[in-house]
């Protein structure tokens, strides 16, 4: 499995790789158990074969002229399912190296994104990557199982990259992305709001299907800090001391609000949003995505 | 002065360095704060922003509490000492009245184990004073006697050291009172000087008599609403067990005022208020100083009263001390008794007789006055009814109306004035009595000195007389003399004429003396204000009725001017405290006058000057605390003197020592807090009952701990892990 990777790749990231791949598998496998179709559908396929009806197959895939003639039920089986074009944008600024093990919001997307690549990949679709903060870390659209490897490992791969890179990468790294495709943002989305909304909304009218997979930490929903606390910003200087308890409900507000806003502002664009928190598992944050996107 | 006015130990006001503390550690804790790199500034500064103003002010609050919390701990190890409103405002941590009520009367003398519950009083005030100088906070003292609450022995002296020593001289020096004042009249002194809510206490040292305490209510209102008003009282008992006590408690004579050399009897009665029995009780009496021979009782049962009766003569005219002595016993004060006795030279009565021959008066004139050896000390003065409108009948101890035809409405008020004011009237029928005229003026309502209306005609008896002749006398004391005469000359004695009185319309005041054989009354009498009147619905003379001949007539007539000459309430005799009034007109004598006090008083003669109205003087002798018989002498107009003589004694109940123990006056006193010390504890102040200064400055501490506990838990230093 190892030789997928490039071969100057640190041991400790290609145990990474492989630990983030056996468990997009795993998350995957555990969504899709007993699902047939895909919510990533492509928009047309070659003719491979016919093969006899099976219950539970899609009644859309019947070939009712060979019921016509024959009288029985054949289902149209084809080359290549899909011909979709995904690209992942993995936020990597600072603030996203906040929280510890699983909890930490970077760890957190990468398990996000790896899981969406795989099962991305295994239906045949295209994946590429974007890390807006780190564009040398960019993965161009490619399919193919051994594919997944190059994304997780360059998911794995650096540390933060610069913060507020995401706004900018929804424009120009985008513009290479020739025909509709699946746009999904991994993000804490501490960015200039009106500039990233202006970003999605240029993807939008470039009718990008666009999926916004908001990340944060428990911390920094609920704010259970009690006490003196010295906060200092993860993406600049700025300190405040303060005494946390007094500060929270006005930070629970302050927090509600940026969410609502952001809730509001995909709607009115119809990107598909989801809050992930990340203390709860990934498969709960992707089963939920996929839901909304079969019954849409 | 009103205000802080120091401290009790003002060293330890040091401490207040400690405020120090909260700041440094408020300090401290501004750089010993966890640091986290947090990602989500944005909203923490927004916030920030919004609540910095709040959060700065809760900072300095809880600062200040804390610093408060110091501040009030180390005030109050200092003890604060106040006066005035903030001493109120304290508790008692400021000044606390303390008002002594000594309990000063005569029982407080009893003997009991070789010391008196006033001599055991007098340690127990310098006691409570000494515990008081070594108490926190300041106090005052405020000492009443009973039997004087308005003249304080010290008022409000605020207690240290030296007043103790100064209190020594001055407790010491009171000596027993002989009056009986309960302790009402202090507490009332105390309530109406007293403000609601002042930290107060009243410690009440007294021998707790059932009189005093379970039976004068004033003294229970009093103390009511002194609870009221959340004084602490302190009822400090001194005596366990009351002495067993045998007292005088009256000296009766028989007649008043008996004349110069007509003898007369007194009679003593004496009660033994103990539970014991007592036998062979000497009575001594003394007569003008000089010791007459003693009688015995031989015993008195507890509870019970017995009289010895003694013969008495007084060889002159003027006033005259009878003292009488009983062994003495651990209460004394009632072991001694006196009475004044006024002895006229004469007793000068007038006799109203229109007779031309005065056949009305002429044996009643001699009965009175039968000249000789005989002395009965009764002058009679025999006028007609021209002469007698125009005298002065106040002069008169007593007036016999004999057989008039009528009496004037003018002369008839004048002799209702005369009963009312003490005299006695005699009104004697007979066949010049004009009925009619009789009930138009004597028994008018604004007169009334009939029982009834007369019957128009005279009774006219021609039955043959029985063997008890006409006469029967009522159950009456006027007759005792007689009752073993009775037999052998009023059963002689004949009455064929008498009005009658119609029996429907007796006024009930009215009482039958004497009846006649046809039971019709021929004597009525009845006391009218403080005098007396009798009506003889037959004659004085002998026109009517054979009694003028018979030798029972002159005792008869004697006792009925005894009994007319007898004032029905006044007796020249006063409790010991009670006031002596005197009136006199100044026609007869001058306005002023002289006070003797008994020879034993250490002031014998003291001027007195009487309050003029118009024609009137009068005057008041109080404040008298020594027993014994007083006398005022007063000059004529003519520069002659008279004496009177008042006796004043212990109140006859003062002598029931019997008490109330805690568990009476818990009853009687019931919803009244009170203290109860007895004599054998130790008395040991524990503070007023409002609010102690340590109490409210605790008060104050917890209400400031429990507003920065609050605080601190909003404000989030109460760290809870998550």
């Amino acid at each position: 499995m190892t030789s997928d990777l490039p071969p100057s790749l640190d041991p400790e990231i290609v145990r990474r790789v492989e630990s983030l791949e056996v468990r997009s598998r795993s998350i995957v496998e555990g969504l899709l158990a007993g699902r047939h179709a895909s919510p990533f559908r492509g928009g047309s396929a070659d003719f491979a074969q016919h093969r006899p009806y099976a219950a539970g197959d899609d009644l859309r895939y019947l070939d009712w002229k060979v019921w016509a003639k024959s009288d029985r039920l054949y289902v149209r089986e084809f080359e290549e399912e899909t011909n979709l074009r995904a690209m992942l944008l993995v936020d990597t600024s600072p603030s996203m190296e906040y929280g510890q093990g699983d909890r930490q919001k970077i760890a957190y997307a990468q398990q996000l994104a790896g899981s969406l690549a795989f099962l991305l990949l295994r239906q045949s679709d295209s994946v590429g990557l974007i890390v807006p903060n780190d564009s040398k870390r960019n993965v161009p659209l490619r399919q193919g199982q051994g594919h997944l490897r190059t994304i997780l490992a360059t998911l794995l791969t650096g540390g933060a990259g610069t913060p507020r890179g995401l706004e900018d990468a929804l424009v120009r790294p985008l513009d290479r992305m020739t025909g509709r495709g699946i746009v999904v943002i991994v993000s804490d989305l501490f960015v200039d709001r009106e500039r990233f909304f202006l970003g999605l909304r240029s993807l939008r009218e470039r009718r990008h299907d666009v999926i916004v997979m908001h990340v944060l930490h428990p911390d920094e929903l609920d704010f259970p800090f009690e006490g003196t606390t010295r906060f200092e910003g993860m993406e600049d200087d700025e300190a405040i001391l303060c005494d946390a308890r007094g500060l929270r409900d006005g930070y629970r507000q302050s927090m509600q609000s940026f969410l609502t806003e952001i809730r509001q502002r995909c709607g009115s664009l119809r990107v598909d949003y989801r809050l992930c928190r990340t203390g709860e598992g990934a498969d709960v944050a992707l089963a939920s995505l996929l839901r909304e996107r079969m019954r849409s | 002065m009103t205000g802080l006015t120091g401290f009790a130990h003002p060293w330890l006001l040091s401490g207040l360095a400690l405020l120090a503390v909260p700041i440094l550690i408020h300090l401290w804790n501004r750089y010993r704060f966890r640091r986290v790199r947090f990602a989500a500034m944005e909203f923490l500064r927004e916030s920030q922003r919004r609540h910095r103003r709040r959060i700065w002010w809760e900072q300095l609050l809880l600062l200040l509490l804390r610093c408060a919390l110091i501040a009030l701990v180390v005030i109050a190890l200092a003890r604060p000492q106040a006066t005035g409103s903030l001493a109120s405002l304290l508790g008692a941590g400021g000044t606390t009245d303390h008002w002594i009520v000594w309990d000063d009367s005569a029982s407080m003398g009893q003997e009991i184990a070789g010391t008196t519950p006033h001599a055991l009083a007098k340690q127990r005030i310098l006691d409570l004073v000494d515990e008081l100088s070594r108490q926190s906070g300041q106090h005052r003292v405020t000492l009443l006697r009973s039997t004087q609450p308005s003249l304080p022995l010290a008022d409000r002296e605020l207690v240290d050291r030296s007043l103790v020593n100064s209190w020594k001289g001055l407790v010491e020096s009171v000596s027993l009172s002989w009056e009986s004042t309960s302790p009402a009249l202090a507490l009332q002194t105390i309530d109406a000087a007293l403000a609601a809510g002042t930290p107060a206490a009243i410690h009440i040292l007294s021998d707790f008599t059932r009189k005093d305490w379970q039976e004068d209510i004033q003294t229970q209102e009093a103390a009511r609403r002194l609870d009221a008003k959340t004084v602490r009282l302190r009822l400090i008992d001194l005596v366990t067990k009351p002495a067993d006590n045998v007292g005088i408690i009256d000296i009766a004579i028989d007649r008043s005022p008996p004349a110069a050399g007509v003898p007369f009897t007194a009679t003593v009665a004496v009660r033994n208020h103990s539970n014991r029995a007592v036998s062979r009780l000497t009575v001594t009496p003394r007569w003008n100083g000089r010791a007459l021979p003693a009688r015995v009782i031989d015993e008195i049962a507890p509870s019970e009263e017995k009289l010895a009766s003694m013969e008495l003569i007084a060889s002159t005219a003027g006033v005259h001390e009878l003292a009488i002595q009983i062994d003495a016993d651990p209460f004394v004060a009632d072991d001694v008794r006196y009475a004044a006795i006024m002895t006229p030279d004469t007793v000068p009565v007038l006799l109203v007789d229109d007779t031309p021959d005065r056949r009305e008066s002429m044996y009643l004139a001699l009965a009175l006055a039968p000249g000789g050896d005989a002395v009965t000390g009764v002058a009679p003065d025999v006028r007609n009814s021209a002469e007698a409108a125009s005298l002065d009948l106040s002069s008169y101890r007593s007036i016999f109306l004999l057989n008039l035809p009528k009496i004037d409405r003018e002369w008839g008020r004048a002799l209702r004035t005369f009963v009312q004011e003490g005299g006695g009237l005699a009104i004697f029928m007979g066949d010049q009595v004009n009925s009619a005229q009789y009930n138009e003026v004597l028994g008018s309502a604004e007169i009334s000195l009939l029982p009834g209306p007369l019957l128009t005609t005279p009774l006219v008896d021609r039955s043959s007389p029985d063997e008890e002749g006409d006469l029967r006398p009522a159950d009456d004391p006027l007759w005792e003399p007689l009752a073993q005469e009775r037999n052998s000359y009023l059963q002689t004695v004949r009455v064929d004429r008498y009005w009658q009185v119609d029996e429907k319309n007796i006024l009930p005041s009215w009482k039958r003396v004497l009846n006649h054989r046809d039971r019709s009354p021929l004597w009525m009498a009845s006391n009218q204000g403080k005098g007396r009147v009798l009506i003889s619905l037959t004659s004085a003379g002998d026109s009517w009725t054979s009694w003028p001949q018979n030798p029972s007539y002159v005792v008869g007539m004697l006792r009925l001017q005894d009994f007319l000459s007898s004032p029905v309430v006044d007796r020249p005799e006063s409790n010991l405290g009670e006031p002596w009034n005197l009136r006199w007109n100044l026609t007869e004598y001058r306005a002023d006058a002289t006070l003797r006090r008994p020879a034993s008083s250490e002031i014998t003669e003291e001027p007195l000057r009487a309050q003029v109205d118009g024609t009137s003087a009068s005057i008041t002798v109080a404040g008298i605390a020594t027993p014994g018989v007083y006398r005022v002498q007063q000059t004529r107009a003519d520069g002659t003197t008279r004496e009177r003589g008042h006796a004043f004694n212990l109140d006859p109940k003062e002598g029931d020592l019997s008490k109330v123990g805690k568990a009476n006056l818990e009853e009687i006193w019931k919803g009244i807090e009170f203290d109860y010390i007895t004599s054998s504890e130790r008395d040991s102040w524990r503070g007023p009952r409002s609010l102690e200064a340590k109490d409210a400055i605790l008060m104050i501490l917890l209400l400031i701990l429990v507003a920065e506990q609050a605080l601190s838990l909003r404000l989030g230093y109460h760290r809870r892990d998550h």
